[in-house]
């Protein structure tokens, strides 16, 4: 080993991290407004895995069009269990997280009706391996890579230049002044809702090809996910971005240099040592608009 | 304070319950059997092995118009309960079993922690544990009430090992990736000290969390190492299923071999047969078998398909303990049914031959042993590369 694996070590970090931070946007994006911890969102991550797949094998549909339609239906399964579920338990936290958490069983469940328990897989969609010296890199993780980046723009553009996205951003850092000011926020929470779960549905979408879909799936991201919010600060954007890449290279580097057990534990050791000496996170709490 | 209407809804609900009791009793007598098997999480393609293989066993029992226990036929009913792969929700099911059900049989479970909570009830209790835990100390000369009727690595990897060495002579440096749990470690352990045996050397061995799906830092680490062979170890199907890709995504043209529990099929599945090209495992079965397909066409007929190895293993393994019930003519004195169990050698309809073995290596003779196969993956297809007995 040596400075040959560097570069490798670093391009799969990265790679790690953008996984982290697509699960990580939605999650933050729910906590931000509705101030609710969604244990969920790891589930509405897996049914937008299993959408697709569902979508491609059963009825033929193309990869992309399986995964704008799995976003569009994952977030209108947002809208609703925001109206129906969350409606009554916003700004109430611990609340909020016990029936998240019970919904994430629930669904859990539901998928384990619906799909089995065995671990299925997403037809490959780009195949191929682009090596370059000795580096190897499937074409499958640089798309995965490319298509989060273009999703994390995106989002971003959403919130800086649209009058939803801003109206978003306003109830998130006060929603008293917001309603003052006309914004209809019975209409606001379940819509930042659903685009949290479509994002969720979009990492899934996304990251579903690289791996095996079960309906436990979301457990681990959702974990991840966690970590990544509580290192960049709850609620940040920014925050969720770059925790996510520190997340996903320091895990990169561990694995490779050390052990993979001690990779596992590394977010657990972050979050400590966040909550410890800085706990609003790196990019502090709740500031959606920074 | 419970009003007029309230005490006649609970008469009718007392009328259905004593209805229903009466509907059992009438008919014909039953022998409840236990399963208690991780039906959820990441051990549930395994555990609904292991449920299958006892349902088939029952089904086909019942078929023939019951277990005929000392003069009178039994229908088999099974409890099936989801251990989750772990340790307290085994307990669990064993308490709910042995106290509610009263049930005084139990197949299951799979997993080691799983086996050793649950068997902390089962043994005080006299009830009769025929699974699968991968651990060693599942059995021992104290542990009377607990048989396992599937092969664990103290069985089969240093055998396996030899075959491949034999085969390979130029496969020599090796490297392990296991699953970092109670499991992983015994299997991990095994195979060291085989691999050792036959003269391999090791150059890696890591652990990782059952349910990892990004490999790749991992394996970056591995094949810097320059192994000739990369064993996966217990690693379930489905993580044995990416690192497989994930390994030849990287450019990994070493060979990659499994000498732990079976899952190939599931694998194939997660992987695609191009990436599982020549892939070595050990299986318990051999899937051309007519046999062994006869039983796949009556799993796919119940269950959703692909079957796993485990369920005829556990076919065979639940119709030997109903062999034994038989033989004992009691449905309520294990102590009897152990013993008959103890001394009877059974011809598996699917796994051949099987008898009692493990006073060496556990204290006790309630280990199966059986000859299993050496499978290598070719062009998507199972393919025996040699039969070995142990």
């Amino acid at each position: 080993m040596g400075e040959t694996l560097l570069p490798q070590v670093i391009i799969n970090g990265v790679t790690l991290g953008t996984n982290y931070i697509l699960m990580a946007l939605g999650f933050t994006l729910i906590f931000g407004v509705l101030r609710i911890v969604n244990f969920a969102h790891g589930e509405f991550y897996m049914l937008g895995a299993f959408f697709v797949l569902t979508a491609i094998i059963k009825f033929e549909v193309n990869y992309l069009l399986a995964a704008i339609i799995a976003v569009i239906a994952i977030g209108l399964l947002g809208y609703l269990t925001e109206e129906v579920i969350f409606r009554r338990f916003r700004d109430k936290e611990l609340e909020g997280m016990i029936i998240a958490l019970g919904l994430s069983i629930l669904l859990q469940n539901l998928g384990l009706v619906a799909w089995g328990p065995y671990d299925l897989s997403i037809p490959p969609v780009f195949t191929g391996v682009l090596k370059i010296g000795t580096l190897f890199y499937p074409l499958e993780r640089l798309m995965v890579v490319l298509l989060s980046f273009l999703l994390m723009a995106g989002f971003y553009l959403f919130l800086k230049k649209t009058k939803l996205g801003l109206a978003i951003q306003a109830i998130a850092q006060d929603t008293e002044i917001a309603r003052v000011q006309g914004m209809r926020i019975n209409r606001l929470y379940p819509l930042a809702f659903a685009i949290g779960t479509g994002l969720a549905a979009a990492a899934g979408a996304v990251i579903g090809p690289l791996f095996q879909l079960n309906p436990w799936m979301g457990i681990m991201p959702q974990v991840k996910a966690f970590i990544v919010v509580i290192l960049g600060g709850i609620g940040s954007i920014p925050g969720a971005f770059l925790g996510g890449l520190i997340l996903g290279v320091a895990e990169s580097f561990v694995s490779t240099y050390a052990s993979k057990a001690l990779a596992d534990l590394l977010g657990f050791i972050l979050v400590i040592g966040i909550l410890l000496f800085r706990p609003s996170g790196l990019f502090g709490r709740s500031q959606l608009s920074r | 304070m419970i009003t007029g209407r309230g005490w006649k809804a609970f008469g009718v609900y007392l009328l259905v319950v004593v209805f229903c009791g009466m509907g059992q009793a009438w008919g014909q007598d039953v022998l409840k059997l236990g399963v208690i098997a991780p039906l959820s999480g990441t051990g549930a393609g395994w555990g609904l092995a292991l449920r299958a293989g006892a349902e088939l066993a029952s089904d086909d029992t019942n078929a023939k118009g019951g277990l005929e226990v000392a003069g009178k036929k039994y229908k088999i009913s099974v409890i099936p309960y989801d251990d989750k792969y772990q340790g307290q929700a085994a307990a669990d099911a064993a308490n709910r079993l042995i106290f509610m059900d009263k049930v005084k049989f139990i197949i299951g479970p799979m997993g080691s922690a799983a086996g050793l909570a649950a068997q902390e009830i089962t043994e005080v209790n006299k009830v009769l544990f025929v699974g699968n835990s991968f651990t060693t100390k599942f059995l021992g000369a104290k542990k009377l009430y607990s048989f396992r009727t599937t092969m664990t690595m103290a069985e089969f990897s240093l055998p396996m090992l030899k075959y491949l060495k034999e085969k390979y002579p130029n496969a020599k440096r090796m490297a392990i990736l296991g699953p970092n749990d109670e499991t992983g470690y015994e299997v991990t352990g095994f195979n060291l000290k085989a691999h050792e045996a036959v003269g391999h050397e090791i150059v890696f061995r890591d652990y990782f969390e059952r349910g990892t799906v990004d490999f790749m830092p991992i394996l970056n680490k591995v094949f810097a190492l320059k192994p000739d062979v990369l064993n996966l170890d217990g690693s379930n199907p489905g993580d044995c299923g990416l690192i497989v890709k994930q390994a030849r995504q990287m450019g990994y043209k070493g060979m990659i071999i499994k000498v732990g529990g079976p899952g190939t099929p599931e694998m194939l599945k997660v992987a695609g047969k191009d990436f599982m090209e020549g892939f070595i495992y050990y299986s318990p079965i051999n899937p051309d078998d007519p046999k062994i397909q006869e039983i796949t066409k009556k799993y796919n007929a119940k269950f959703p398909p692909p079957m796993n190895g485990f369920t005829p293993q556990f076919y065979d393994g639940t119709l030997w303990l109903f062999e034994a019930i038989k033989k004992a003519g009691t449905l309520t004195d294990t102590e009897k049914v152990k013993a008959a169990l103890e001394g009877l050698s059974f011809n598996g309809v699917y796994t051949g031959a099987m008898s009692w073995t493990g006073k060496a290596d556990y204290g006790i003779d309630h280990q199966v042993k059986f000859p299993f196969y050496v499978m290598v993956v070719k062009d998507g297809k199972e393919v025996v590369l040699g039969k070995v007995t142990p």
